[in-house]
């Protein structure tokens, strides 16, 4: 589903003072039908719509591509690492077995860091579209400001500027969907704009927002004049993509791994963490049958996106220390290996074995991108009802200007009688008056 | 309220929206067969799915590792069958030869049989499943059993005189999904799976081991010594003995992994139903929804052209 803002950039036109008189027909004003508190809803109710349509389509491409139904996510190779190596029990020491066990650790770390940078991508296209929303916002603002000139020289005149303030109207329709805003009209024509308690647009000047990426890799909306952060940005597309980004509702966002790219990403780190710290240490208090050593490292790396198979490992299939005494039927620290899958772990935000870590992670994110995709479906119902009322105000309906044409037509015919009657009555004065010495 | 025709238009456009997007999602499910596509549509029912998946792929490879667990069982029984046949053959020989009535040649032709018995022996002993040597514990890439000066060596030990301490790396275990819980003495009990028992258990340590007993025996028919002779059948029933506890129990093992396959496949079954459940359309429930949305959409594309009906300005002229 998308958000629209559909183009209501003409309104209803209603004649004030259409006086009828016998000098004929005056236009005093024509003004426009529409109601302030209407738009003031419809627009909140945008950006309402706009900000959670950025998230439903970053966490939906983020679910397409990261979960993958039921294969080749993080979650299957797992579990086809920890089958490799119970198939090793049943033949421990045979080649094609050690060489299997590490085709299904590469493959999970390829996986591992397939995600991760998927992650980064998303972040990158995330941040590139947040700076084209900014630069759309500005064009916006600034074109607000050219009009509020505009319509205050041609309102000097005193006539009302009635499409240039429908086009103004239009362009607060279309910011509406970036970001959420209130105005105040001045007397002389011109609106201010704030987001919040700040002002984008006062009367004939605008402030320039720009996005500002961070080192820690989140993401600032800034004033270019300050270089100070929105306080108070609640609503549309660029609120949407600083919670894709940071990861976090509510003030500051920072800091948030409820939602958002941070969240998926603490999750697959996590993972990847766990994988890598608890299989290397169980490699190392084995002993590797081929050499009669402790194993060493079987993976390398600190997260998702450095994860690697060990230089010991990629070079040498039996690194893998399946023994406690050496010899090569043990598979004692193979089997306690496999008891790690069981085993649970401490993630930091929750405590569960690797694949119950996946599970957590898939239902977080489903369950975060299904909240979502209600909320935007009901901010859209709540657009689309406004929207139904807005129209019942400002649209033109063909019945009633019909109508309208035919009281006018009847008017003016009866004007015109008037005219004739008073024709006649001049004619009797003129032509058959003071006839009687003819 | 105003009701204008832009507003009509504008309703109906949505409605339309609404009607195909219902219909495309039943199609979608109907297509595919599946209540959902993306865990996201319904994440409770995802997760419960994956779950049971899970466990399914997890009893799938216990299933795998009780079948090779079998194998090896069935192997190792085909082994003891083949010493009990040896021991029955060599009991025969020394009863038949401890009779007095037998000559000193016959004897050591008795003799030479036994020497034949004595090479099966430690062929048996050596036997090999999927490639391992069943009897040899740990090193199941070196055959276990191997004549040294007339003496059986186990694990490079001779059964005679060496000292046989089995510890827990002697037995090969595997997870048939009981859980496993490795204790610093091995698995706990009940756990892991004790595939394979150490051939010095079969074979006897000390004199009186299968090996020696036949050596005996057939010194004992060559140097025509009658009561060595009767002395060693005593010595063999014990070794038969040993070698028939052997067999029942790895024919009780047997059975118990035959118990676990067939209670895995049992739950197979039972969690296809419930993944089906969980995932796959009702085809009769979707057929009828398929056909409502179907209707719901003509009805609208019906309403929508005759809603476009004259306006007043047509009606009047």
């Amino acid at each position: 589903m998308e958000a629209v803002v559909v183009p209501t950039n003409h309104s209803r036109y209603a004649m004030v003072k259409n006086a009828l008189s016998q000098q004929g027909v005056t236009v005093g004003e024509v003004q426009r039908v529409r109601d302030g508190y209407l738009d003031i809803q419809y627009r909140d109710a945008t950006s309402n719509v706009c900000h959670h349509d950025v998230n439903v389509k970053a966490l939906g491409m983020l679910e397409k591509s990261l979960l993958e139904g039921d294969n080749a996510g993080i979650h299957q190779t797992i579990g086809n690492f920890f089958d490799s190596l119970q198939n090793l029990t049943l033949g421990a020491g045979a080649n094609d077995k050690l060489l299997l066990v590490r085709q299904e650790a590469s493959d999970m770390v390829a996986v591992f860091r397939r995600d991760a940078k998927l992650l980064d991508d998303m972040t990158e296209s995330q941040f590139s579209q947040m700076k084209l929303r900014c630069e759309e916002v500005n064009t916006l603002s600034e074109n607000i400001a050219q009009l509020n000139k505009d319509i205050k020289e041609f309102e000097k005149i005193g006539m009302a500027a009635n499409d240039l303030r429908d086009k103004r109207d239009y362009m607060l329709d279309q910011l509406s969907t970036y970001v959420n805003i209130q105005h105040v009209e001045n007397a002389d024509g011109t609106i201010d704009v704030n987001i919040g308690s700040e002002s984008l647009v006062a009367g004939e000047t605008n402030r320039t927002i720009e996005t500002v990426e961070n080192a820690d890799g989140s993401a600032s909306l800034t004033w270019q004049d300050t270089s100070a952060e929105l306080t108070d940005i609640s609503g549309g597309y660029l609120m949407g993509h600083l919670e894709v980004l940071n990861g976090g509702r509510g003030a500051g966002f920072q800091g948030g791994t409820a939602e958002g790219i941070p969240a998926q990403r603490i999750r697959l780190d996590a993972i990847a963490k766990a994988v890598i710290d608890n299989l290397n240490a169980l490699n190392q208090a084995g002993i590797c049958p081929s050499t009669g050593a402790a194993g060493g490292d079987l993976f390398s790396g600190t997260n998702a996106s450095d994860i690697s198979l060990s230089a010991n490992w990629s070079n040498d299939i039996t690194a893998l220390a399946t023994s406690q005494g050496g010899a090569v039927g043990d598979n004692l620290n193979l089997l306690k290996m496999i008891e790690f899958r069981g085993t649970d772990v401490n993630f930091g935000y929750y405590t569960g074995t690797l694949e119950e870590g996946c599970t957590d992670w898939m239902t977080s994110l489903g369950s975060s991108l299904n909240s979502s995709a209600q909320r935007q479906e009901s901010a859209s119902a709540m657009q689309g009802a406004v929207d139904f009322q807005r129209q019942s105000v400002s649209s033109v309906s063909l019945d009633e200007e019909m109508v309208n044409i035919i009281k006018y037509q009847q008017a003016y015919t009866a004007v015109s009688r008037v005219i004739t009657t008073m024709d006649e009555m001049l004619d009797v004065l003129v032509n058959r008056t003071g006839l009687a010495g003819r | 309220m105003r009701v204008t025709r832009s507003m009509l238009n504008h309703g109906l456009d949505q409605n339309l929206s609404k009607a195909i997007h219902d219909l495309d999602k039943i199609q979608t499910r109907m297509a595919t067969g599946r209540n959902y596509l993306q865990i996201s549509e319904a994440p409770s029912k995802a997760i419960m799915a994956i779950d049971i998946r899970r466990t399914m792929q997890a009893e799938e490879q216990y299933k795998t590792n009780m079948e090779n667990i079998r194998t090896t069982l069935v192997d190792s029984e085909t082994a003891l069958n083949e010493m009990n046949d040896i021991i029955k053959s060599a009991l025969e020989i020394s009863s038949s030869g401890a009779n007095d009535t037998v000559s000193a040649e016959n004897r050591k032709i008795m003799a030479e049989q036994v020497q034949r018995l004595m090479d099966r022996l430690v062929f048996a002993g050596n036997t090999q499943s999927v490639g391992q040597y069943i009897f040899s514990g740990y090193n199941v890439d070196q055959p276990p059993f191997e004549v040294v000066g007339g003496e059986l060596n186990y694990n490079g030990q001779s059964l005679n005189t060496g000292t046989f301490t089995i510890d827990k790396q002697e037995i090969r275990y595997i997870d048939i999904g009981r859980g496993l819980d490795m204790t610093p003495s091995g698995p706990a009990a009940g756990t892991a799976f004790a595939v394979s028992i150490p051939g010095c258990d079969i074979m006897g340590t000390g004199a009186d081991n299968i090996y020696n007993v036949l050596n005996d025996l057939k010194t004992a028919l060559e140097t025509d010594n009658t009561a060595g002779i009767m002395n060693t059948t005593s010595r063999l029933s014990d070794c038969q003995d040993r070698v028939l506890y052997g067999i029942a129990s790895f024919g009780e093992r047997q059975n118990y992994i035959d118990t676990e396959i067939n209670r895995i496949d049992t739950l197979e079954v039972n969690r296809t139903d419930q993944l089906s459940k969980i995932e796959d359309v009702d085809l009769a429930e979707g057929t009828i929804e398929l056909r409502q949305r179907e209707m719901a959409y003509t009805v609208l594309l019906n309403l929508g052209a005759q809603m476009q009906m004259p306006t007043l300005a047509e009606f009047l002229r």
